[in-house]
Parts: structure tokens; C-alpha cells; sequence
């Protein structure tokens, strides 16, 4: 294993990477091990993020990480489903975001064994019981939608979803994503956006110039502070301002409708 | 006073005395003038000229309200000069002025039949001119004034292209003329009425200028104007005429917002003129073309003379190639044109197989051209150019001129009487709605030179269509006319709403504009707020047309999806370069 490899798993600095397996002679297990056990390493600075009781052990993350994984080594989509249900959530769950976060996986529905181990190392387990414990705490660092945690997480997920070299995303599963991300309590306008979407928005959107039906990294970045911004009632909508286009569409449809029901 | 009012005498003398009196009597802090006299007097003068306002206009019209006003105010004012105290004057002003005038403005404005709309219509000069007079004391009702005025000359102005618009826009004289009527008829009034206002000029601009720029209309029927003029129009005019006429399409040009739909008409317009060498003068054209330099720029014209360049080196070269004896092959007689392709309205060129003689004749030229030219690239434009061709019919000769597509079909009759649909789609490939709208040229009623098997006025798919050799005419040389394509202007007019779109080019072309104009501003500036990048592409880009907020909106966002541009992290509304 190479040092940026041991770097990924462990999250530490190339330089030290590069010391570790020179200590273990290439043997990246122990090395890993070692900087777990918070081992005295050659100008090593802990970045102190594990307690000292509870060191992850890769070995035993590896033979977990077995359990789900299918005969390439990569944890697809019935091995996420299994693992979901052993911590305790369902995969609509934003806490599975939190998950690929947290792994820096790159493709959606297929963890990697390298992923699964820096993931489950950054969070400081290596079982399914201690994984469950801290459920809890994701989902409460994801429900505060104002957290740095929860906009990188959400800024994440775009990427995440995306497939293969296309540089956007299907409405359908935008429209997915943002169900799971955005809980319709803080949004209101979640469901009202969505309406619009599937009645005009592909119209609109095509008449932006961009292929058929597809979300934007702006538009996907944007939505959640035009919400903020704008209120539950368009209350604070400003025509002349910055947002995206398909957002003053958004807000003229809202307009139209909103009269309507209030008529009808 | 009152008495005096109702128009009996007084003794004006009298009155100054015992006024003048009364104010000398005021000593202590006490003002027995004013309490006295003033206060009551300036109180039953108000409700005085209330009624007198109130009854009069309602039993009288506009003009003959204002005649009236005029001489109460002058009466007054001599009623002033003789024997009120002078501190009286301007509260007694203000009270005339606001109920004669500020009061009854709207009406009067508003009057049916003798109101400003009908002053206007009618050139009633003087009544105007009094009427700016007393609404000159009461700035408001100045401002109402002008007001009407603007809003007579949009709705005159709407109902000139609406007219235009209905009659299918066959005589664009008459709509150019009539804005050039409207516009001078309000410079009339604003010299004799308004006595040259310049707020009143201000505002006819502006009116003028939101009714020309509702659409593309107005820009569209004043290049046929142009078109006109240019074709026909100027022939055997003289240099002052035609150059008077010429600055009539500037001063309606100047009113044009989205200039560059003007240009776009124009630019088609021209290509056909010169190609068909239907122009009255060339004087007169590179006048025009001087002209528009004029008001907008070099850029705006250089593609237009590039035109004109193109057409002289082809005329040149023409020269030459015929003096190489080269021009003549095969008993055809060949001109060419060779265009810049930049320069002239693009069209996608249509596929077609040229008859063989003429095919040898091209490519004749062509390596010509290619040896004097190396590295540039020839396209032979079929979809334009005519042919002229000696047909013989039973026993007459006629010369037939025709489409480059026509002769291709009718060359194939060389070698057979009766041809199908299909065999002359293979031979000619050209695509099947213009090959269809050629051949039904060839069949109508007035010029058979083909008979079609099938009856009626479509081409079905099995259908035959055979050499007429007993086709007639009059004249020795017959022009065959195409028939008119659905498409073009019919697309332009959303007839549901009478919305004109614009052409597409003119929306590709801004949309390029538009986003250069970004990426040049951010380039420079590398980090800038919507608002503040908004403003400066429209000032950018003015001159040519105006760009609509949500246009600019949709292009930054175009640019950010390709990396251009991206939101500033710290504040969304602001964008940065990206290198």
C-alpha cells in the first residue's frame, strides 16, 4: 500500500504516512493500527480526534466491512440496504449522506472498502453496536440544517450523485435528494417547489438553454438559501435579485397558484 | 368687491383709501387689515370662484373655461394693482390659481370633444398655447398637461402600427409617413403651444419611443421602407430629395431601441438587392450605409460594406475571368458572385445535383478562383441564383428564367418526357419541401411548362409530372415565379396575441453578445455584483439593442455551469472570473 493510501484511511499527513510505513516496513495494517493506538510516532501530532479508549481497530472494520461486501470488495446496493438495517435507519435516512460524507465515497449506492474504513475511522467506530450509539448524533448534526456539518454534507451530496461525467443532475433525483435532505418542517416551500418542477419545470429549464430537465450545481446550491431568504410566503422575494433564474419562475408560478387557491 | 365681481362699478379710489386706511390703523401687534379685510375677502373670494369654476365649466367647453379664466385673472390682477395691498397679491393668486386651474385641470384635460385629445387632433394651437400659459402657475397641472400629451402621441403611435399590422404590411410608406406626420405635428405644438418646453420635448421622445419599441414592428415595416425606398423609391430622384428622404428612415431609426432587429431586415434586404441588381443607386445606397455609420458606429456597418466589396471584386473578377475567354463552357455563359461568408445573412444551404454541363462550369471556376486563393474554401450557395434557359416548345422558342432548383428539374427533361416524383428527387436531391414548392412552381395554371398527372393542388407520392410542349406565352422571355413559402414572415407573427417574435438570428446574436459582454466586463473587473454587472452589460451594449434583465440573468447562468463565472463564497450576488 502506497503512503497516500494509508493517508486516505487514516487521515493523516503525507509526511507522516510516508514515516509510518517506513517504521512497519510497508505493512499498512499495522501501521494504521499504530497511529490508532496513538503509538509515539517521529514528529506525529495527533489531531486528537479519537478518545483514547475507543481506538478503531482496521481489522476489525474490515472483517465488518466483509459482511455486506459482494465478490468484487465493494459494498452495492443489497449491502448498503443490510447495513442500514443493522444501525438502525432507513436508507432514506439524510444520516447515509452523512455516511459517504464522512467517507468521501464516490459513487452513489457502492461503497468501497477503502471508504468504509475512512469513514467508520473518522467517526470513531468499528462495529455495528458503536456505529448505532452515534446514529443519534448524526441525525442531530444533520437536522440542524444551519450547521457547517450539514452544508458540507449537503453540498457533498451533489457530487456524490452525480453520474459519471454529467455535470448535472435529473430532476427526478433531485427531487429525491431533497426529500431526504431538506425535512419539510424547516422548508415549506419544499413541496410547493416540487409541484412546480413537475409541471413546468423542465420547460423552464429548457428554456435556460440546458438539456432537458436537469438541476445545476447553482441551482442545487442555491435552493436551500433562497428558502431561508424568501420566507415561507415569498415575503422577501426580490425579482431584481441574484437567484437563478428558474427560482423568479418558481416565484411567479407560486404567485399564480397561491392567488388561485386562495380564489378557488 | 363682490359687487365689483358681479361687474358692477367701483370706486376704485375709494377703496385704496379706506384700505390703505385700515392697514395704517393696525399699530398694535394687531393687524386690522388683515382681520378686518383680508381674511373675510380672501375666504369669500375662494368660495366666489369655486361656484363661478364649478358652474361655468360644467355649462362650458374647455377652450371658452380657459377664455374666461384668462380675463378673471386679469381682473384681478387689476383689482390688485388699483387698490389691494400688495401682501394681498400672491394669497389671492394662490387662491385664483388653485380653484380655476389646479382644481378643473383633469377636467379640462379630460373634456370630450374640446378636451386636449381633441386639441391635439385638431392643431388647435392658440388654445393649447393658453392653456400651457395658466398651467404654467400650477406646476401639477402643467405636468398633467404634458402627461396627455405623451399618452395621445403612444396611443396614435399604437394605432399607426396596429394599422400597418392589419393591412398586411403592403404600403410601409404609409406607416413610416405617418410617424413622421405624428412627429412633426408635436413639434408644431411643442414650438407654437408649448413654446418650445423642453420637458413637453422630452416627453414626446419618450412616447415616441415606447410605442416604436412595444416590438420588433416598428423596426421591421421601417427597413421595408428602406427596402423600398432603396429598390425603386429613389430612381431618377435628385441628390437633396434623396437624401431627405433617406434622413426620414434616421429620424424614425434614432426612436429604435432594438436596432439590431432593424439591422437584420436590413441586411437580408440588401443581400437580395444586390444580388439581383434591383438597387436604384448606388450612391443612394452607400448614403444610407453612411448615414447609419453615423448614428451608431463602424461596427454596426462594416459587415454592410463588406457587402458592397464583395459585390465589386466579384464584378472585377467576373471582368477578368470572361476576358480569360474562360467564362463561356459548353455554350453556358456563367456569372458568379463570390461572398464573404461572414459578411451575408447565413442560410443553411440546401444539398443538390447540379445538371453535368453546369456542374464542369463550376468547378471550372472554382479551380480558377482556388489558384488565385489558396487555402479559402468555395460553397456554391444553390438555394439562390437563376438561370436563364432556352426551352423549345412545339414549335416555339421561348427563354425561360428561372431558380437554380428549377433548372435542375427541368434539365432532367432533356433526356425523358415523363418523370416521377421519385426519379427526380434521386437525380436532383434537393429536400422534399422546397423540391415540392419547386415543382408545384413549375405547374401552375398561368405557367405549365410542366403538366402534373394528379389533379388537385397537391403532389402525391406516386405522382408524374411530363413536359408541357404545348405551352404558350406571350412574351419571348418568361420569368417563372416561385411560389411564396408559408414560413419566413408567418413565423414572426404569433397571430394568437399579434406578438412578434424575433427572428432567430437577431436572439443568437444576442445571446453571443450578451455573454462576451459578461466575460469581458469580469475579465477585467474579476469580482462584481449582479446588479452592478446587470447595469453595465445594458450600458455595453445600448446601442444596439436592449437586453432584458432575465436575458443577462440566463447567460451568467450559462457561463457559471461552463466555468466561466462563478458565485463569490462569501456573498451569492456577487460573481468572480474564473481563469
Amino acid at each position: 500500500m502506497s503512503a497516500s493510501e494509508l493517508r486516505a484511511i487514516t487521515g493523516c499527513s503525507i509526511e507522516k504516512a510516508k514515516i509510518l510505513l517506513d517504521i512497519y516496513n510497508g505493512d499498512a495494517n499495522s501501521a494504521a493500527e499504530a497511529y490508532f493506538s496513538g503509538e509515539a510516532i517521529p514528529s506525529a501530532r495527533s489531531k486528537g480526534r479519537r478518545s483514547s479508549k475507543n481506538q478503531p481497530k482496521i481489522s476489525k472494520i474490515d472483517e465488518w466491512f466483509n459482511k455486506y461486501s459482494d465478490e468484487d470488495e465493494e459494498m452495492s446496493d443489497k449491502g448498503i440496504l443490510s447495513f442500514c438495517e443493522d444501525i438502525g435507519i432507513n436508507p432514506q435516512d439524510p444520516t447515509i449522506l452523512a455516511l459517504a460524507y464522512e467517507m468521501s465515497a464516490k459513487e452513489m449506492g457502492l461503497f468501497t472498502k477503502d471508504e468504509f474504513r475512512k469513514g467508520m475511522v473518522s467517526l470513531g467506530v468499528s462495529s455495528c453496536k458503536e456505529l448505532r450509539e452515534k446514529v443519534a448524533y448524526i441525525k442531530g448534526k444533520m437536522s440542524d440544517t444551519n450547521s457547517k456539518f450539514f452544508k458540507e454534507v449537503y453540498a457533498f451530496t451533489f457530487d456524490f450523485a452525480r453520474e459519471g461525467t454529467l455535470k448535472s443532475l435529473s430532476m427526478h433525483d433531485s427531487i429525491e435528494l431533497w426529500n431526504i435532505l431538506l425535512p419539510v418542517s424547516r422548508f415549506p416551500l419544499l413541496k410547493p417547489f416540487e409541484e412546480f418542477l413537475k409541471k413546468e419545470g423542465s420547460v423552464s429549464i429548457v428554456a435556460r438553454g440546458c438539456s432537458e430537465g436537469r438541476i445545476a450545481r447553482d441551482l442545487w446550491m442555491q435552493l436551500p438559501l433562497f428558502f431561508d431568504h424568501v420566507g415561507p410566503d415569498f415575503e422577501k422575494y426580490d425579482s431584481a435579485d441574484a437567484w437563478p433564474v428558474i427560482l423568479d419562475d418558481f416565484a411567479a408560478f407560486f404567485e399564480s397558484n397561491m392567488k388561485r387557491e386562495i380564489s378557488g | 368687491v363682490a359687487e365689483q365681481r358681479e361687474g358692477r362699478l367701483l370706486d376704485q379710489d375709494l377703496m385704496r383709501s379706506i384700505l390703505s386706511m385700515l392697514d395704517m390703523v393696525g399699530v398694535d401687534a394687531s393687524n386690522v387689515y388683515e382681520e378686518e379685510f383680508e381674511t373675510p375677502f380672501l375666504a369669500e373670494t375662494k368660495t366666489f370662484y369655486q361656484n363661478e369654476s364649478q358652474q361655468f365649466i360644467s355649462e362650458n367647453t374647455c377652450p371658452d373655461y380657459m377664455k374666461k379664466v384668462e380675463a378673471r385673472l386679469y381682473e384681478e390682477s387689476l383689482r390688485g394693482a388699483h387698490y389691494l395691498h400688495p401682501s394681498t397679491v400672491p394669497k389671492l393668486n394662490f387662491i385664483l390659481e388653485t380653484e380655476l386651474i389646479e382644481n378643473h385641470s383633469k377636467t379640462l384635460i379630460e373634456m370630450e370633444n374640446s378636451g386636449c385629445e381633441h386639441m391635439f387632433k385638431e392643431d388647435k394651437h392658440n388654445d393649447l398655447l393658453r392653456m400651457y400659459k395658466l398651467f404654467s402657475k400650477v406646476p401639477k397641472a402643467l405636468e398633467e398637461l404634458r402627461d396627455a400629451m405623451g399618452e395621445f402621441i403612444k396611443k396614435s403611435g399604437k394605432d399607426l402600427v396596429a394599422q400597418q399590422e392589419a393591412s398586411g404590411n403592403k404600403e410601409p410608406n404609409t406607416f413610416v409617413q405617418g410617424l413622421l406626420n405624428l412627429r412633426e405635428k408635436f413639434a408644431v405644438i411643442c414650438k407654437k403651444a408649448f413654446l418650445g418646453d423642453s420637458k413637453a420635448q422630452k416627453k414626446v421622445v419618450g412616447a415616441f419611443e415606447e410605442f416604436v419599441n412595444v416590438d420588433g414592428r416598428s423596426a421591421r415595416y421601417l427597413a421595408h421602407f428602406a427596402d423600398d425606398l432603396l429598390r425603386s423609391g429613389l430612381r431618377g430622384m435628385g441628390e437633396e430629395e434623396a437624401d431627405s428622404q433617406l434622413e426620414k428612415i434616421i429620424l424614425i431609426f434614432r426612436y429604435l431601441q432594438d436596432k439590431d432587429v432593424f439591422e437584420n431586415y436590413y441586411k437580408i434586404q440588401l443581400s437580395k438587392r444586390l444580388l439581383s441588381g434591383r438597387s436604384a443607386s448606388d450612391e443612394c445606397e452607400r448614403s444610407m450605409i453612411a448615414k447609419l455609420k453615423g448614428e451608431c458606429g463602424y461596427q454596426f456597418t462594416s459587415k454592410l460594406e463588406g457587402m458592397f466589396t464583395d459585390i465589386k471584386m466579384s464584378r472585377d473578377a467576373m471582368d477578368q475571368y470572361r476576358k480569360a475567354g474562360r467564362s463561356k463552357i459548353h455554350g453556358i455563359e456563367m456569372e458568379v458572385n463570390v461572398l464573404t461568408a461572414g459578411y451575408w445573412p447565413t442560410q443553411t444551404v440546401l444539398p443538390c445535383v447540379l445538371p453535368d454541363p453546369l456542374g464542369s462550369c463550376c468547378s471550372a471556376f472554382e479551380g480558377h478562383y482556388l489558384d488565385k486563393h489558396t487555402g479559402r474554401k468555395i460553397a456554391w450557395q444553390t438555394h439562390m441564383g437563376t438561370a436563364d434557359l432556352k426551352a423549345d416548345f412545339e414549335g416555339r422558342k421561348h427563354e425561360l428564367n428561372v431558380t437554380t432548383y428549377q433548372m435542375c428539374i427541368l434539365m432532367l427533361y432533356n433526356g425523358a418526357d415523363v418523370l416521377s416524383l421519385g426519379q427526380i428527387r434521386d437525380a436532383v436531391t434537393i429536400p422534399e419541401q422546397e423540391l415540392r414548392r419547386h415543382l408545384i412552381s413549375l405547374c401552375t395554371p398561368k405557367h405549365k411548362i410542366l403538366k402534373k398527372a394528379s389533379k388537385g393542388k397537391g403532389i402525391s407520392e406516386d405522382d408524374t409530372f411530363s413536359f408541357n410542349a404545348e405551352y404558350t406565352s406571350k412574351l419571348k422571355r418568361v420569368k417563372i415565379p416561385m411560389v411564396s413559402a408559408k414560413e419566413g414572415t408567418a413565423a414572426e407573427l404569433n397571430d394568437g396575441e399579434n406578438k412578434f417574435a424575433l427572428p432567430s438570428n437577431v436572439e443568437e446574436d444576442r445571446r453571443h453578445l450578451i455573454e462576451a459582454s459578461i466575460v469581458r466586463i469580469m475579465k477585467t473587473r474579476k469580482l462584481l455584483g449582479h446588479n452592478a454587472l446587470v447595469a453595465e452589460v445594458s450600458r455595453q451594449l445600448s446601442s444596439r439593442f436592449f437586453p432584458q434583465p432575465q436575458l443577462i440573468k440566463k447567460r451568467i447562468e450559462s457561463l457559471i455551469e461552463r466555468e466561466y463565472l462563478e458565485r463569490d463564497e462569501a456573498d451569492r450576488r456577487s460573481y468572480r472570473y474564473l481563469a
